[in-house]
């Protein structure tokens, strides 16, 4: 019999309402003969709700390390225990366990975690006796018991986790929107819905802002092959796939424009021009998992030179302060910070073969008078860092140009 | 001991950088005088800002300005934290760490800022703010923010939010604390559309003397909101909030120049707009001159309601008197009946307008206190 592990964000299992509605949902799973693994995400703002508690009591409560950690699990736990309550009222045998119980183990930086190990038995034999096993999402322990969560988007991290280590015929993420699209329908209504994607377009899509699910968790999945399906929590619509790409050649240039607005940009400016100098920013900024993006160096005058990059917003601060201790031997060095910023990418798979993608995207930036302040590319996709109040008329200007929203989409061949 | 005030500072545009510059060349009058030293602990802008408890020195005040005049971003001074947002701010800063009164400066234009200042009170941080948008917002919002006032022991001090830097939300209160009944407030409270009525008097066309305070910069970027007269109802608005009636920013009757519109702006449609005008406004305005009145932007308040925009008053009144952009409140009321109590000046520029800030500012550091 398959595994099928679905995952439910927070919003799908806010209200009893939803919690049965879902549980609906996996019963179906259940009677079409799939053995079923349920994560489950914090309910709703639950999360936000414990924050805003622990700042009452201290104003950057994850300087408190497993203790904010130990928190913020409480969330997914509750709503796990709650999720098996409506599977036993749809009749179902079904058991919940958090992250450790489910066997997640992972390394001990406290809220930002990553897993190291998974052990599927104490999951595999509850399967074996016929039940639904619902995880809480989000979390796992190290190797001293204590308990540590994953980051933002943890969950989703942990269904990949799950599905792999459990070797899953499929992952479904199920979401209050139908999957990835051409651009963000808010910000271009005629944005087109994407059938399938390859694990290295979606990856990269997450990673540029799209907020569909986290790219560690595409990686898993690509790493175990595990296919993973968007699906949308209250309706049988298709969603988008998740999987490797079947085709000989990427028929796509680009799949799809993101705008990221939760992004800072951070200056180091007059930075000594010796060798080594970058490394002093940036080695303490990845010890801290503080993730970097369009890093520019320019020599300015007198062997000196200006760093500038991009850190998420929920980074700022702790970057900012890694930037200041490792600045402060330097002597006048300046920092400035600027969130008034956000990321206009363009992603697709056949980026790197179309070569004139780059100056059409500039071209059409000029042509809306968009300044474009930092560039960074990857094989299958472009980046440029813009003011942020440019940042829709970026993303429509894009779609418009390259005509993603009359993409052939091509039928999926799940 | 002498006494300190600490500052969180948001906005240092006009408003706010003069006010900087107020305080700065002050500091040692203060200290001879009153015994009082000004901190400012917090700099905020839109993008964010730095927070560092023992508080910034004038140098580093003066970069901060000077980075502003140029545009560019805030820079993260040596052991000060970044701030993100007003919210997170507050998360920082204790009050019972200080010895002495905090006080929060809204010298913005965000309504946003609203929620900072309840949270700012609710911490028992004092607010004292320009920013008329948060008293112009919802009315719920508004009473949100007079409760959180009334339930703590911080003060919020708004005096420039109407009239810059002349005293009448404190006249008005004056009169109302002491059982005094509110018959009627009128009042020019635009300086642009005075500037306009002005000249429209002396017999120059709207087209001209629209696009005269569009070049000298007195107008929005959209001048339709200066001309429909959103400005002048917002502070109508507070002065009715403030003797107690119930009303909302869409209730307040609204007879500008032009109808407030919510279609993009295109200065080719409005200078059209605005052409089509100034025949009728012209024969308007000589027919009143023969009955000895004068086109003057005016708000109405009383306890039915509140109206604002283009009227026609006797010249021999304090309102027909008042020319240019000068602003002139009038508060009729039982015992002002016969002789109605006039407050009259500038009612905007940064330089009165910051010290009526840093009026209130002195007031919440215990340093007098009227109002
Ligand atoms: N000018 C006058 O004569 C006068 C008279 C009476 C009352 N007022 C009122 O005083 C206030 C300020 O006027 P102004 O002429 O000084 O305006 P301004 O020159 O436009 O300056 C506004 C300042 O507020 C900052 N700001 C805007 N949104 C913010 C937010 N959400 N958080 C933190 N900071 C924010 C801006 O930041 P950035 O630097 O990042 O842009 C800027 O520094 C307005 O509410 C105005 O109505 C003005």
């Amino acid at each position: 019999m398959a595994v099928i592990v679905q995952k439910y964000g927070g919003s799908s299992v806010a209200t009893p309402k939803h919690l049965k509605n879902v549980a609906q949902r996996v019963a179906q799973r259940k009677r079409e003969g799939h053995d079923v693994v349920v994560v489950v995400s914090a309910r709703g703002e639950t999360t936000d709700e414990l924050i805003e508690l622990a700042q009452e009591l201290l104003p950057e409560p994850t300087a408190a390390g497993s203790e904010y950690d130990a928190l913020l699990a409480t969330g997914e736990k509750e709503a796990a225990a709650l999720m098996a309550m409506a599977l036993i009222a749809e009749g179902l045998s079904a058991i919940s366990m958090n992250g450790a119980q489910a066997g997640i183990l992972t390394d001990s930086i406290h809220s930002k975690a990553r897993i190291s190990g998974f052990d599927a038995r104490s999951i595999q034999k509850e399967l074996a006796r016929g039940k639904v096993v619902i995880v809480a999402g989000f979390q796992g322990a190290d190797s001293n018991g204590r308990i540590t969560t994953l980051g933002r988007g943890g969950s989703d991290i942990t269904a990949a986790a799950l599905a792999a280590g459990l070797g899953a015929a499929r992952c479904e993420i199920f979401k209050d929107v139908l999957g990835f699209y051409t651009a963000d329908p808010r910000q271009v209504p005629e944005a087109a819905k994407l059938h399938e994607l390859t694990y290295d377009e979606a990856m990269e899509l997450a990673s540029v802002g799209a907020a569909i699910t986290h790219p560690r968790a595409i990686e898993i999945a690509r790493r175990y092959k595990i296919p993973i399906a968007i699906l949308h929590t209250f309706s049988e619509a298709e969603g988008t796939w998740i999987k490797e790409s079947l085709l000989m050649e990427n028929v796509h240039a680009i799949r799809g424009v993101v705008a990221d607005k939760n992004i800072v940009k951070i200056s180091i400016l007059g930075v000594p021009d010796k060798p080594g100098v970058a490394a002093n920013f940036f080695v303490p900024l990845g010890k801290a998992r503080i993730k970097t993006d369009m890093i520019v160096q320019n020599i300015s005058h007198e062997g000196r030179s200006d760093i500038s990059f991009v850190v998420a917003q929920s980074d700022a601060r702790e970057a900012l302060r890694a930037v200041q201790q490792a600045a402060a031997p330097l002597g006048s060095v300046e920092i400035q910070f600027d969130p008034e910023i956000a990321k206009v990418s363009i992603v697709g798979g056949g980026i790197a073969s179309h070569a004139e993608v780059a100056g059409e995207m500039f071209e059409c930036f000029s042509k809306e008078k968009i300044n474009i302040e930092m560039i960074s590319t990857s094989e299958i996709k472009i980046s440029c860092a813009v003011r942020k109040q440019q940042a829709d008329q970026a993303v429509r200007a894009l779609h418009n140009h390259f005509g993603l929203q009359n993409q052939k989409l091509e039928a999926s061949r799940a | 001991m002498p006494k300190q005030l600490l500052v969180l500072q948001f906005g240092l545009g006009w408003v706010g950088s003069t006010l900087v510059e107020q305080i700065l060349q002050n500091q040692e009058f203060f200290h001879q005088r009153f015994g009082l030293r000004i901190h400012f602990v917090a700099l905020m802008r839109r993008q964010g800002g730095i927070y560092r408890a023992e508080g910034f020195s004038e140098a580093e005040m003066r970069r901060a300005l000077e980075a502003k005049r140029q545009n560019k971003p805030i820079t993260l001074e040596p052991k000060s934290t970044p701030m993100m947002t007003g919210r997170e701010l507050l998360g920082f800063v204790s009050p019972e760490k200080f010895s002495g009164p905090i006080a929060l400066v809204d010298a913005t234009g965000a309504e946003e800022l609203g929620r900072v200042a309840v949270a700012a009170l609710r911490k028992n941080i004092h607010v004292v703010t320009a920013n008329k948008r948060p008293f112009a917002a919802s009315y719920e919002d508004y009473q949100e923010l007079i409760q959180a006032q009334d339930e703590g022991n911080a003060r919020l001090m708004h005096e420039t939010t109407v009239g810059g830097g002349l005293p009448i939300l404190r006249a008005l209160r004056g009169l109302v604390y002491t059982g005094d009944e509110i018959e009627e407030i009128q009042g020019c409270l635009s300086g642009t559309n005075g500037f306009i009525c002005s000249g429209l008097e002396q017999g120059r066309l709207l087209s001209e003397i629209v696009q005269e305070a569009q070049e000298k910069g007195y107008t929005e970027a959209d001048p339709r909101q200066d001309l429909a007269g959103w400005d002048a109802a917002r502070k109508a608005l507070i002065l009715a909030r403030t003797i107690g009636v119930k009303l909302e920013l869409n209730q307040i009757e609204m007879k500008g120049f032009v109808p407030s519109e919510k279609t993009p702006y295109s200065a080719e449609k409005f200078r059209s707009q605005i052409r089509a005008l100034d025949k009728m406004l012209a024969e308007q305005i000589t027919q009143a001159k023969q009955n000895g009145a004068v086109p003057r932007f005016v708000a109405r308040v009383n306890s039915e309601g509140c109206s604002v925009g283009l009227q026609y008053v006797e010249r021999e009144s304090p309102i027909g008197r008042l020319t240019g952009p000068e602003n002139i409140v009038v508060f009729k009321t039982k015992r002002y009946q016969k002789n109605p109590l006039v407050i009259q000046g500038p009612g905007a520029g940064p330089e009165v307008t910051a010290a009526g800030v840093l009026r209130d500012l002195l007031s919440v550091a215990g340093i007098y206190t009227d109002s």
